[in-house]
């Protein structure tokens, strides 16, 4: 390192500002937590990462005022839990080389760790308890993503305090320096709530040209973004007007997912399913249907993925036809991706590349909502063997496909064992140390 | 030394800022090393324009922290953003690439040069670019990249156990599951 020699001091007495302006580049709580590790100078010239929010929250339940005065939900709050998506290398040289897992933190600073497909608490075999403590410093570990659910939690039945499934989507913004917080929400029948810092109720948005029917709401560049069921695209300033900045889609499609996907872009991903590909005869289309069409059961699996990015001038979603080798994860709290390059992260500069990699674009979908028994439902109809189910018994069952974008192909992820692998079983030493 | 400038001036550019452009100066590193820059791509740096300003640029503007390859460095950089009519993506896509070649030392020394120097935007990039090398990997990675030795005390080692560790919540099962 010839700065070092020709300068002839170390890194480890820079400037202290510039070690603190360093620092502040560092934007997960992992990264800062292993600045502050690495020497005593730059451990004082920085401060602890400041958790968001900064106490445990406690919000109105439920979203409506009012809306239960049913004597079970009495004194019942939600509390906001924060879940990250870590992805940890592990320490043995096999396939995979890293394994995704998915950690909830609530209020009380203690750990849940979750199966990442299924959102389910992971149950390590009675014989093989989870350690009490795990030190982080020992594994390499990064974190992909984070996103917030809502917890029920009623005083009265300390018990009670699971997730909330009638919420599908929560977003967090906020000014962290002074702890105010932004909370905005979709509910189980699509409606788009707010509440901050302060407000003793959760408010819904103002129904701006009848369109209170969210799909999906983001935290983007510090604002939020919308899409609705129609595929508009709404921006919502401080006051929570909203501004429409894409025009409707044509196409249906069930799901539509808002991603910052790479290069700091927001782009959509749209999941066309069986239920978009139903053609009604009759004309009440939804649940009145007579007709029945078509026959087969309709599960609202994905038969069609595609990506779009908004092209400003025409104001309009644009179906992107080349995308970079990245893996895509949607969920329904989570969209996040990672370059299938980092995801086979080294210690160096120069990220190895693995060619059974080589897939181009991917996506993972978990719909956890409406998971069902063995067989049904499945991406694909696709039925595993014994073996696989076995092997994979955390992933199978949940409605989890893989699209191959090169090709648009969709199947169950357990048809894709060098994916499957990358969440289930939990690595060995998790389970035995 | 500032040579004077006769060359007609656009009517619509300040006649001052069009001075600058023609205007030289003479950066001396602190290896000897003379460069010549303009004062326009100069005063990018806030720490050469207040020298400037206060007139002690008569002749050559000694710069003893900084090393000939490195002030080569900045001064690329200084001249590319004062070029006249390079947009903000030419620019961006500049900085991208200036720093991403760049290795550890050559970033250390880019740095503390732009932070003498106080060029805003640089040290920005760079400081980006450093942290950017660090996220994702293990302390012993860090320090071994940066040549730093762990320096801290029993006690501030199981302080930073604490922050390391997991705490999992008590083996308790979800709800009714």
């Amino acid at each position: 390192m010839g700065g070092n020699s020709r300068i002839g001091i170390p890194w480890s007495d820079l400037p202290r500002e510039l070690v603190e302006r360093i620092a502040d580049c560092l934007d997960t709580e992992t990264d800062v937590l292993r600045f502050r590790a690495v020497c005593s100078s730059w451990r004082s010239s920085t401060t602890p990462f400041k958790k968001f929010p900064s106490t445990p929250l406690k919000l109105p339940f439920p979203f409506q005022a009012g809306g239960t005065s049913r004597v079970k939900h009495k004194g019942a709050y939600f509390s906001l839990a924060e879940r990250t998506v870590y992805g940890v290398q592990l320490p043995e040289s096999k396939e995979p080389s890293f394994w995704l897992v998915k950690i909830e933190r609530s209020g009380d600073g203690k750990l849940r760790i979750l199966n990442t497909v299924s959102d389910s608490q992971i149950k390590i075999l009675p014989e093989t308890q989870l350690p009490k403590l795990l030190n982080t410093l020992d594994f390499r570990i990064y974190e992909v993503c984070k996103a917030y659910t809502l917890r029920y939690t009623n005083p009265a039945k300390p018990k009670q305090n699971y997730e909330y499934k009638c919420v599908k989507k929560v977003v967090v913004s906020g000014d962290v320096k002074n702890d105010k917080y932004v909370i905005m929400a979709i509910d189980d029948v699509n409606k788009l709530w707010y509440i901050k810092s302060g407000d003793e109720k959760w408010t819904m948005v103002r129904d701006n040209c009848g369109s209170n029917n969210f799909l999906d709401v983001v935290n983007y560049k510090g604002q939020f973004y919308g899409i609705d069921v129609w595929g508009g695209t709404w921006v919502f300033d401080p006051m929570f007007n909203s501004t429409k900045i894409t025009y409707n889609i044509c196409r249906p499609a069930s799901k539509r997912h808002l991603v910052d996907l790479y290069k700091g872009e927001l782009f959509l991903v749209e999941e066309v399913t069986d239920k978009d590909k139903r053609v009604c005869t009759c004309y009440n289309f939804d649940d009145g249907c007579q007709c029945r069409f078509p026959r087969t059961p309709v599960r609202n699996t994905a038969v069609e993925i595609t990506i779009s990015r908004i092209d400003k001038g025409r104001e309009e979603w644009v179906e992107e036809k080349t995308v970079d080798n990245q893996i895509i994860f949607i969920d329904r709290y989570i969209c996040f991706r990672t370059e299938e390059k980092k995801a086979h992260y080294h210690d160096n500069d120069n990220y190895g590349y693995d060619d059974t990699w080589d897939y181009g674009y991917n996506y993972f979908e978990c719909d956890c909502g409406v998971s069902s028994d063995d067989d049904a439902g499945t991406v694909d109809n696709f039925v595993p063997s014994d073996d696989v189910k076995l092997k994979f018994r955390g992933l199978h069952g949940h409605n989890t496909g893989v699209c191959d974008f090169a090709t648009g192909k969709i199947g169950s992820l357990l048809m894709y064992p060098e994916y499957a692998d990358i969440f289930w079983p939990p690595p060995s030493w998790l389970s035995s140390s | 030394m500032a040579r004077k400038n006769r060359n007609p001036v656009g009517k619509n550019v300040d006649p001052e800022a069009q001075k600058k452009k023609t205007r030289t100066l003479t950066l001396k590193s602190s290896d000897g090393q003379e460069f010549s820059i303009s004062e326009s791509a100069a005063v990018l740096s806030i720490a050469i324009e207040n020298m400037v300003e206060d007139d002690c640029a008569g002749g050559v503007i000694p710069l003893p922290l900084v090393d000939g390859g490195t002030l080569a460095r900045v001064i690329t950089y200084l001249n590319k953003h004062a070029e006249d009519g390079a947009s903000d993506e030419e620019k961006r896509k500049f900085d991208e690439e200036f720093v991403s070649g760049m290795e550890m030392g050559v970033l250390f020394d880019v740095v503390l040069a732009a932070n003498y120097l106080d060029i805003r935007g640089l040290l920005r990039e760079v400081r980006r670019r450093i942290a950017d090398r660090m996220k994702n990997k293990s302390v012993e990675w860090v320090r071994k990249t940066f040549h730093i030795e762990s320096d801290f005390t029993p006690e501030e080692e199981e302080q930073m156990k604490k922050e390391f560790a997991w705490a999992w919540e008590g083996v308790d099962s979800d709800v009714d599951d």
